[in-house]
């Protein structure tokens, strides 16, 4: 048993002032330096396996918010549209669904023309009928673009461009630009564009056009439940509940329904494997800085190896030197990934106040990046830096406990 | 009560050297023995194989009836903690702690913090003053004082001292001495010393001297 008493001499003995005329230890300095080093490197390990996380877990959550906001949070994709949509309408879905249809288009602005990935939605529940829609059947197709797309085309919230969609419709529409949005990913912000399906066809009706069926314009459903695109469980406990509701309603035996991140999933996938590789080499980089540990408890011990076995001499058991040393690397461990925490805390606050990481502006249009400290995440690291001290020390402590008293203390030496 | 049967220890360093040779040996309770013999013959691997520092390759010890030769280090430590005192030539206090800490340091390896019973063997090695000394502070016999204080502070029923007083001059050598054989005396406590210095084994009540690995009594 270690009490108290006990501790208070080992802190003594560790850090205890050197008194006047009292032999300085050979390796008093390398010792006292040594702890700060093992210190200092545990620290610097977890705190940047701790930063690194929190930075990539930052990185992916606010790409898909952005993602999930385009998208919505989840999807059903079919490729055909059922007649028996009105069965899926009249369970009462809690949340706005949308059904959705992709085609080609040229959008020309004041500046330039480009072509997009245009997706037609339509808001169900809400009325249909084009008399309903302000009254004004006059009012021209509206538009959500992303904001770089509006910047290369000239064109602000609330004017119109000319738009042309090929094998749909013959000539050009005027559209109106209704809100630009950024989504964080350059690919949706320079190259898809929302259009308001039923502002479209209520359009085209007033003005005597019709737009050509093709087929495979339809696409499928998109869901908007009020859940954070991070939340993955209440995610897929929702993309059952819909598969079901799908399957009773729509005929569909397999219905396909998906998070924003799984339709982005090659992108999520790199991001997730980036992370991998970043935090094996950062736990190999924490785990070496562990060693720093294990070799200032050496030099703190091997150094005082006689006091060690003067203990021992004195009735300390091996295991009771072992727990003894165990305990001291755990509180290098625990102080060491504490401070560790709160460096990577620091800087993050830091980095995000003082907006230090910019982004490759070609692929992501993040204005600068968020940081996200997720509870378990950041567990693990603290504990993966606690365990690695306490594991480098056990080692430390067998080979210490297996010294034998009798050859250190032998005068002999 | 110390009993020795059939004792052997060879070191091999190259050539295997036969260092104890069949030591057999008894040691009543309370008796202070003395064991001489010339550098080299063996003393300090006998006394450490008697204090269970060390384990010899043959022959048995037992201490109060029981066999403890074969225990293992956990149970000798036991036994040295609760049962045994050490005083080594060298003093192997720790500088950073005070004499008085140095004292109660096995007294805190049962969890205990007897400070009454520390002061009061500070003042039975005639220390009281410099009790919060730090070791250094101290001179060596003073140093050897309050290692024998701390080797008594757990109540031991055998204090074991190799050269405690090899370092020593002559008067101070004789001064730790007498304080020593008062303890023994005092707390019927066994004393088993070794020591090269035949005048100083005189005030032993038993005298070994040990030779060629044969340990032999001193008449
Ligand atoms: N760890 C060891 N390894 C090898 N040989 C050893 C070891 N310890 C002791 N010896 C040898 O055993 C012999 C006895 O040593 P020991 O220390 O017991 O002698 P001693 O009587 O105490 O001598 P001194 O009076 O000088 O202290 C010596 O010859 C020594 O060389
Ligand atoms: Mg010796």
């Amino acid at each position: 048993m270690l009490t108290k008493e006990w501790w208070l001499l080992t802190y003594k003995w560790l850090f205890g002032q050197k008194k006047a005329g009292q032999e300085i230890r050979k390796a008093s300095y390398l010792m006292g330096a040594s702890l700060w080093v093992a210190l200092i490197s545990g620290a610097l390990g977890v705190g940047a396996l701790s930063f690194v996380r929190a930075l990539v877990t930052g990185f992916e959550t606010q790409l898909a918010l952005g993602v999930s906001d385009f998208f919505g949070p989840l999807s059903y994709k079919s490729g055909w549209r059922s007649e028996k949509e009105h069965e899926l309408l009249a369970q009462k879905i809690s949340y706005p669904v949308e059904s959705y249809w992709q085609g080609q288009g040229l959008l020309v602005g004041p500046k330039t023309g480009r072509g997009v990935m245009l997706e037609g939605r339509r808001m169900w529940g809400a009325s249909q009928q084009c008399s309903n829609l302000n009254n004004n059947t006059n009012e021209i197709p509206l538009l959500t673009i992303g904001q770089n797309l509006a910047e290369s085309l000239g064109v602000q919230a609330g004017q119109n461009l000319k738009i042309l969609l090929p094998g749909l419709l013959k000539g050009s529409l005027n559209v109106k630009v209704n809100a630009i949005k950024s989504f964080g990913l350059q690919e949706l912000d320079a190259r898809r564009v929302i259009l308001d399906d039923l502002s479209l066809r209520c359009y085209l009706k007033a003005s005597g056009k019709t737009l050509m069926e093709r087929p495979g314009d339809y696409l499928g459903l998109r869901f908007y439940p009020k859940i954070s695109p991070n939340d993955e469980v209440a995610l897929m406990s929702e993309v059952s509940v819909l598969q079901k509701l799908i399957k009773e309603t729509l005929r569909d035996a397999q219905p396909l329904v998906k998070t924003s991140k799984e339709q982005n999933r090659n992108f999520f996938k790199g991001l997730g494997f980036d992370r991998a590789v970043l935090s094996v080499v950062l736990g190999f980089l924490t785990l070496a800085a562990c060693l720093n540990v294990a070799a200032a408890l050496f030099v703190i011990f091997f150094e005082r190896d006689k006091d060690m076995m003067t203990l021992r001499a004195l009735g300390m058991s091996p295991l009771q030197m072992r727990r003894w040393i165990l305990i001291q690397g755990f509180m290098i461990g625990l102080l060491g990934s504490s401070l560790g925490m709160i460096g990577s805390g620091a800087a993050a606050l830091l980095f995000e106040k003082g907006k230090l990481i910019r982004l490759p502006p070609e692929v992501y249009n993040l204005d600068h990046l968020v940081f996200s400290f997720s509870w378990p995440e950041q567990l693990g690291v603290y504990l993966f830096g606690v365990a690695s001290a306490l594991f480098i020390s056990w080692g430390v402590a067998y080979l210490l406990s297996r010294m034998k008293i009798v050859e250190v203390l032998g005068h002999r030496r | 009560m110390i009993k020795v049967e059939g004792l052997f220890k060879n070191y091999k360093t190259g050539v295997v050297e036969h260092v104890l040779r069949g030591i057999d040996l008894e040691i009543d309770s309370g008796e202070s023995v003395a064991l001489l013999g010339p550098s080299g013959s063996g003393k300090s691997t006998l006394l450490n194989c008697l204090g269970l520092l060390d384990s010899p390759d043959k022959g048995k010890i037992f201490l109060h009836g029981q066999e403890v030769s074969r225990l293992s280090e956990k149970e000798r430590a036991r036994i040295r903690l609760t049962e045994l005192g050490f005083v080594f030539q060298f003093h192997h206090l720790i500088p950073e702690l005070s004499a008085l800490e140095n004292v109660l340091l096995p007294a805190s390896l049962l969890g205990q913090k007897p400070t009454e019973r520390a002061k009061h063997l500070m003042q039975r090695v005639g220390l009281e003053e410099k009790a919060h000394k730090s070791p250094a502070q101290l001179s060596g016999g003073e140093q050897q004082r309050v290692a024998i204080a701390r080797a008594l502070i757990n109540g031991p029923r055998i204090l074991f001292t190799d050269e405690a007083t090899g370092n020593l001059d002559r008067e101070k050598a004789l001064e730790i001495l007498e304080l020593l054989l008062e303890i023994n005396r005092e707390q019927k406590m066994t004393l088993v010393s070794v020591t090269h210095d035949s005048t100083l084994a005189m005030r032993y009540e038993t005298k070994y001297s040990l030779q060629n690995g044969i340990l032999k009594k001193c008449s």
